[in-house]
């Protein structure tokens, strides 16, 4: 389902999803833990979901693991494209 | 029922660890790192957790290189073969566990790793200099545990870590020591540390680890190659931790118990604890001093062991004494060789092994005097014959 409002960020690890969404709920950040979308390659089976308005505050989270964020994405026309 | 086995396995476990077993079986269940649905993603906030609280009892400051194993021996085989490779050279200590030597053995008959043996004083402590001196061009690898499973003695890993300098790895066997002390791997300098969860970090058996320090997992190739539930696409392991090293499902249930101990332990200090069996090391071993026939090995200062005492009683074979223990007194001990016997020969207690009683957390004074008071029984009968 199209979601522009909404970007999926891909970790390579459960771990790191783990422990990014911890983050973002310390800082009521919405976010959800979802199945990661095949065509988008790399990356642990779960991926997170965020709000795209969300987007440019996620760097500045005390312990979001954005160094190892592996890429950030959103579905518009049943295509993904860099969020 | 007095429990002095705890060198074998802690008894009894927190209430807090039987609680998150088993609310981990009742509540959540489902396989941690794989699917996405709520109760994988709960399982994966407890692994998590976990994986944060054993970290931080560790002195790790990133807890994606602690890399959880089914137990230490798994994990020192993780370093043990993942490290060596063909004509390496190994120095080791002379207090090593059999999940040292056996491994170690098999190398060297397939990868023709050679192995030089430092022998520990008869207290079971190991001169750093004696390390360094051991140490060749060829060296790999020099392994030295925390404590030993048979005396408890507390190697100087942190003086050996700057004996032999920083251009050979230092792996530890802290299955002992780990939730015993207090211990930092980032200040000492350790390269690798193997750990067991159902000892003194108080969690429940099937549980344990692999330490590595962040830049030393390239050296490192994997015992267990498979699924991690991450790049799925590729049939190559995945580079970063912890899933390079964790192929296969975890231990869910196990590892909710290891995270509740690792976060009792934080909570009561690791510090206050081995306070305590200091203390109640110190009056065993005064205790035992005054018993006719009775031999204590190991260090005669508390503060250079663990709260493990091997024993032997004259005219009474350890076998045997255990036997008495557990049947007369309710006392639970463990006897023979601990499977080490390369550290019973260097305390001198080679082949007939010692009886060995190990406090834990949750002893007491009265444990202990009782422990004497059976002891100094048994070996007054043997003296009588």
């Amino acid at each position: 389902m199209d979601d522009e409002t909404r970007c999926i960020l891909l970790f390579a690890s459960v771990h790191d999803v783990a422990a990014a969404e911890r983050v973002l709920i310390q800082h009521g950040v919405w976010c959800d833990v979802v199945p990661k979308p095949s065509v988008l390659g790399g990356g642990c089976g779960v991926a997170l979901v965020v709000q795209k308005s969300d987007m440019p505050r996620l760097g500045d989270l005390p312990g979001f693991p954005v160094a190892r964020l592996q890429g950030a994405y959103r579905k518009v026309d049943g295509a993904y494209l860099p969020c | 029922m007095i429990y002095l086995d705890n060198a074998a396995t802690s008894f009894p476990k927190p209430p807090e660890v039987i609680d998150a077993v088993a609310g981990y079986m009742r509540d959540v269940g489902a396989s941690p790192g794989r699917s996405a649905h709520q109760l994988a993603v709960q399982a994966a906030r407890i692994l998590l957790d976990a994986r944060e609280a054993v970290a931080q009892v560790l002195g790790a400051s990133d807890a994606r290189h602690v890399v959880f194993t089914a137990n230490a021996t798994e994990a020192l085989n993780v370093a043990l073969s993942g490290v060596l490779r063909q004509g390496d050279h190994v120095v080791l200590t002379s207090m090593e566990h059999n999940a040292i030597m056996r491994p170690l053995r098999y190398l060297r008959e397939t990868r023709d790793v050679t192995m030089t043996v430092v022998p520990g004083d008869t207290a079971g402590r190991v001169d750093p200099g004696a390390v360094r001196a051991a140490v060749t061009p060829r060296t790999r690898l020099v392994i030295a545990n925390y404590a030993s499973n048979v005396v408890g003695t507390l190697q100087r890993v942190a003086e050996i870590r700057e004996a032999v300098g920083r251009d050979v790895l230092l792996l530890t066997d802290a299955a002992q020591a780990a939730g015993a002390v207090p211990l930092d791997v980032t200040r000492d300098g350790i390269d690798l540390l193997a750990f067991t969860g159902h000892k003194a970090l108080l969690g429940p058996p099937g549980t344990g680890g692999l330490y590595i320090r962040p830049g030393v997992e390239g050296k490192l190739a994997p015992l267990i190659r498979g699924g991690t539930g991450s790049e799925s696409e590729s049939d190559e392991m995945p580079s970063f931790l912890p899933d390079r090293f964790e192929s296969g499902t975890r231990n869910g249930p196990g590892l909710a118990g290891l995270g509740a101990a690792a976060r009792f332990l934080l909570k009561r200090g690791v510090a206050n604890i081995r306070a305590h069996e200091v203390e109640l090391t110190a009056r065993l071993l005064e205790g035992l001093r005054h018993v006719s026939g009775v031999t204590c090995y190991g260090p005669a200062d508390p503060d250079l062991r663990l709260a493990t005492v091997p024993i032997t009683i004259a005219g009474l074979p350890p076998a045997e004494a255990a036997h008495e223990l557990d049947r007369r007194f309710g006392i639970c001990v463990r006897s023979g060789l601990h499977c080490a016997p390369q550290a019973h020969r260097t305390i001198g207690t080679f082949p007939s092994g010692a009886l060995r009683l190990a406090l834990g957390w949750a002893s007491t004074a009265d444990d202990v005097d009782a422990a004497i008071s059976a002891v100094a029984e048994l070996a007054g009968k043997a003296a009588a014959g």
